[in-house]
């Protein structure tokens, strides 16, 4: 693949994994272009062993996925929702601001449980594509994604 | 709530991002710089390896052209016996006399070659840059 066939790639898939991954982030927009650029980077770097072009989407996702997991591990404040909306712009703010109670589930379950729920709800992802991009089992996928729907039932059934 | 309602809340859930324009310009930005660390550390390793091969080359040679030399070096060999009998040290080297004439062969070829790795290298560096 070439830079420019790379790019065109991109432009295609940028905007829903930066809507995604600000949703990870808890709406902390700057972290999430953070992630995609290093997403971006790192699969540029990785093009050749890319087999399928079709399979681009899920790749990136997957790269994006490690590289929050990463950075959650070394950032415990990543998943502070109070520090998260802070750090974020008056026009963030506002848009963080609708989806309050959204971000504040969101915010109340684990790494794990909120991407598989994020995939599954918000990109449409299906169980074994979201096994595919987590690189873990169909069960577990099933399980996060039981866990997190109690979890978001318990919050908003308060 | 049910399954429904979960999706019902993502719906209209849309995250607000950065500007698109600014996100792909510092991207591409990020991109000029990966391709120029690329070229740059694909040069390296051609010229390391031509470097190599000259070097490899070099020392085939060296060592090939020693080696027609070994009579001189094992008559050069035995004089060091002598001397070494005439200062009157019991050195006895008449018996390894060949092995130490390849061993000479072997070190000089060997030094030959790293030099030339060294030179060639700096060589090959320098006219990528010119």
């Amino acid at each position: 693949m070439t830079r420019q066939e790379f790019i065109c790639h991109v432009r295609e898939i940028q905007e829903p994994l930066r809507r995604f991954l600000t949703a990870l982030c808890l709406s902390d927009s700057q972290l999430a272009d953070d992630i995609a650029q290093e997403a971006f980077i790192k699969a540029y770097l990785a093009i050749d062993t890319l087999v399928d072009s079709s399979k681009f989407k899920p790749w990136i996702y997957r790269i994006a996925y490690n590289i929050f997991l990463n950075q959650s591990r070394y950032r415990h404040d990543l998943v502070s929702y109070d520090q998260a909306i802070e750090s974020t712009d008056h026009n963030t703010s506002d848009d963080a601001f609708r989806f309050q109670d959204l971000y504040l589930a969101l915010n109340k379950i684990s790494n794990k449980e909120r991407m598989a729920i994020l995939l599954f709800y918000m990109e449409g992802y299906s169980i074994k594509e979201i096994a595919q991009i987590t690189k873990s089992s169909t069960h577990a996928v099933k399980q996060h994604l039981s866990r997190g729907r109690k979890h978001l039932q318990n919050i908003y059934g308060r | 709530m049910d399954d429904n309602n979960i999706r019902e809340l993502f719906n209209d859930f849309n995250p607000l991002i950065s500007n698109t324009d600014h996100f792909m310009y510092r991207l591409q930005h990020q991109l000029d710089i990966v391709d120029i660390v690329k070229a740059r550390s694909q040069t390296i390793h051609k010229a390391t390896r031509r470097a190599a091969i000259i070097a490899g080359t070099t020392g085939f040679i060296a060592g090939f052209l020693l080696s027609m030399l070994l009579p001189h070096i094992a008559t050069f060999v035995s004089r060091l016996n002598l001397n070494a009998y005439s200062l009157g040290l019991s050195v006895d080297v008449e018996n390894i006399y060949a092995t130490i004439s390849w061993l000479l062969i072997g070190i000089i070829s060997t030094f030959i070659a790293v030099n030339a790795y060294s030179l060639s290298l700096s060589l090959l560096n320098h006219s990528k840059q010119q």
